[in-house]
């Protein structure tokens, strides 16, 4: 049946590592080509390396990438040819990736969290936020009666008394107009959903 | 700068790797750091009486204190190396200290039980490893100094190899001035001595070794 998925990045890998040491040895040599290209590869990969690990800091992976390569190219006295150079290129950029979370680790320990923060302190709370649904547009969708039921007592809040006083409905009717306009209304409302 | 233009720059300073510096660098560390302790040693605690060197004792310290040093180094200059295998060499040195421990054992299974504590403690148990300590600051400066040239990414464990080899150094100041005989008490208070200094190089390691 199907390989299992180690083999595959194996191969990968060792495609990687491969094509790579050639160029690596020939462009420590000082072949300027070879060397680009070795960096070339290399920054792909360390990209790719730093964005699966960084989904929170997504503008620091090309700094990364890059500080990576610089430290690659003055570091390359430290490469031993008996080893690969992936993994001589991967421990530097593991290196380098958990000295950034030090140094942030740093830096975000004098900031205060918003998860933190009391609700009442936040201020976006005064602001009241754009509902997506018109409740307008929906009550003037209801039949008159039952519309001008629901904005004397819900939305203007009067009793059933008092609205019943206001508009020379009784207050039994009232009621039952109410209830038919808020069915109605989560009617509507669940429709549109 | 575009990651490319950088890759266009480094692809222009392309000139073979240059050697790779581990020895000379930790050789330079060691002779400054033994030299400035045995001189302090000598200078603060003052060298042992000359008919002692006829005796063991010093050179079991001597001895002792150059085979973790040498042991030390090697580690050290293997952990400055990015992706270098060093197992091999934390065995040797954990080895190098098994077998003092053993001698130390040894001394004391042959001593009466009465007068154990006698040759553990000696007369100078506690001034041993804050000397050692005390002795070995030149050297972790110097080894720091080395291993900042190298490529250490295990900086702790880089910044206590470091110190167990400046600790070794300084122990090998004492050993100049220490006027204890007991090889229990050499194998326990040197080997802590070094120890401590190692726990105070994996403090400052993080912090002092970053590149």
């Amino acid at each position: 049946m199907t390989q299992p998925s180690e083999f595959t990045f194996k191969t990968t890998t060792d495609d990687f590592e491969s094509q790579l040491k050639p160029l690596w040895l020939l462009g420590t040599q000082g072949d300027a080509l070879a060397y680009k290209a070795a960096l070339q590869m290399i920054a792909t990969r360390l990209r790719k390396f730093y964005v699966r690990r960084l989904q929170n800091l997504p503008d620091e992976v090309e700094d990364l990438v890059q500080e990576t390569l610089l430290a690659l190219h003055l570091q390359r006295g430290t490469y031993d040819a008996d080893l690969p150079v992936s993994s001589w290129v991967y421990s530097i950029a593991r290196h380098k990736l958990v000295d950034l979370w030090r140094r942030r680790g740093r830096k975000e320990s004098l900031n205060d969290s918003f998860d933190e923060l009391e609700e009442s302190v936040h201020p976006i709370a005064d602001t009241e936020m754009a509902a997506a649904r018109d409740l307008n547009v929906l009550l003037n969708r209801l039949p008159k009666a039952q519309q001008q039921a629901v904005l004397l007592t819900k939305i203007e809040g009067l009793s059933m008394e008092e609205a019943s006083a206001r508009s020379g409905v009784s207050v039994a009717a009232l009621k039952v107009q109410v209830h038919r306009a808020l069915k109605k209304l989560a009617e509507m409302v669940r429709n549109e959903s | 700068m575009k990651t490319n233009d950088l890759i266009e720059l480094l692809g222009k300073q392309a000139a073979p790797a240059q050697r790779y510096p581990a020895a000379e660098r930790f050789l330079i560390a060691l002779a400054t750091g033994t030299a400035l302790s045995a001189t302090g040693a000598v200078f603060w605690l003052g060298l042992i009486p000359q008919n002692m060197f006829q005796q063991a004792a010093p050179w079991i310290k001597l001895v002792y204190g150059g085979a973790l040093v040498l042991a030390a180094g090697l580690l050290a200059a293997r952990l400055g190396r990015p992706a270098a295998p060093f197992k091999q060499y934390v065995r040797g040195l954990a080895m190098l200290v098994l077998i003092m421990l053993g001698f130390g054992v040894y001394n004391i299974l042959n001593t009466p039980p009465g007068v154990r504590m006698n040759i553990i403690a000696g007369h100078s148990w506690f001034v041993c490893p804050v000397a050692i300590l005390g002795l070995s600051i030149p050297s972790l400066l110097s080894s720091f100094w080395a291993m900042r040239g190298l490529a250490p990414t295990q900086l702790r464990l880089a910044g206590f190899v470091c110190g167990l080899f400046a600790g070794a150094a300084g122990s090998i100041g004492y050993a100049l001035a220490c006027t204890e005989t007991n090889t229990a008490f050499i194998a326990i208070w040197y080997s802590l001595g070094v120890l401590v200094v190692g726990c105070l190089g994996a403090l400052l390691g993080p912090r002092f070794l970053r590149w």
